[in-house]
């Protein structure tokens, strides 16, 4: 047990809280609120705050048992609360900019909960740090790897806001899906490509690396001439 | 060679993520069809550019 709560403390329950928080006030109080919300989808929504702030607090001595509080229940009671209410969260309904600001907490409702480096610690201080000096890169990645990074980051957010454009409320949802799978797909494989391109050993040549694509790069032509013909006679 | 291969990997990233583009495009235009096309030519670009890479396991 540790004695009076510091800055350094204070401010890591608040950067656990806060955004939390925020996000639940945007996306689950809010709904729960409406008039048409049932009863125990407002208890659900009210426990969520509990459970974030004493997992926050109880993270500070006993951090398994705080992050299950702090994260999965209150997560957990979170999503009750939409399953709950289902009528309030139909896509007609939603306030797109209450939505996206509520996504952005939620994104920083992740980042407060990661481990984070001690308020005023230095990991150079450390017992166990080997000494000697640091170990550093033994290659820059080439022009090439930053250019594949930019095209999948761009490709990825652009799909992420694009989204936004699809109305439609049987299809707002399915849109979102699928530009959040194509843009982890891309940012995944942007990041294979650009590593690939920074290694110092390639183990295929080209040839051979043309050889494994052959199938999708067909399905690929394939396609495309599908679609040249399909351009034509509609 | 090898470059060149590098460098087709690359235009098929973009190539995908420009299908992928129009495929969300063409959902929200309500042309289910067409978005359905994009995003298997979205698909299919990306394979092709993930394949490039490294040997699969059984490969020579």
């Amino acid at each position: 047990m540790s004695a009076a709560p510091d800055a350094g403390v204070v401010l890591l329950v608040l950067a656990r809280v806060f955004p939390g928080a925020y996000a639940w006030l945007a996306t689950v109080a809010v709904p729960a609120l409406e008039r048409d919300a049932s009863p125990w989808a407002r208890v659900a929504a009210g426990l969520a705050p509990l459970a974030l702030i004493s997992g926050a607090v109880l993270a500070l001595w006993f951090p398994r048992r705080g992050r299950m509080l702090g994260v999965v229940a209150f997560v957990g009671l979170c999503a009750t609360s939409w399953l709950l209410n289902r009528a309030a969260l139909d896509p007609s309904r939603l306030d797109a900019v209450r939505a996206a600001l509520g996504g952005v907490g939620w994104l920083f409702f992740a980042l407060g909960w990661g481990m984070l480096r001690g308020w005023g610690h230095d990991p150079e201080s450390d017992p166990n740090v080997i000494p000697g000096s640091g170990l550093r890169s033994r290659g820059r990645l080439p022009v090439t790897s930053w250019v594949t990074v930019v095209v999948a980051v761009a490709g990825a957010l652009s799909l992420s806001g694009l989204s936004w454009t699809v109305l439609r409320s049987g299809h707002a949802l399915f849109a979102h899906a699928v530009a959040l799978g194509c843009s982890l797909g891309l940012v995944a494989t942007g990041a294979n490509i650009a590593l690939h391109h920074g290694a110092p050993r390639r183990p295929l040549d080209a040839a051979h690396r043309v050889e494994q694509a052959t199938l999708p790069l067909t399905a690929l032509a394939l396609a495309l001439a599908i679609g040249l013909v399909w351009l034509v006679i509609g | 060679m090898s470059r060149l291969i590098d460098v087709l990997s690359i235009v098929l990233l973009a190539a995908a993520a420009a299908a992928f583009l129009l495929g969300v495009h063409a959902l929200g235009a309500q042309k289910d069809l067409v978005a359905l096309y994009w995003l298997v030519v979205g698909g299919l670009s990306l394979r092709s550019a993930t394949d490039m890479l490294r040997p699969r396991s059984g490969a020579r």
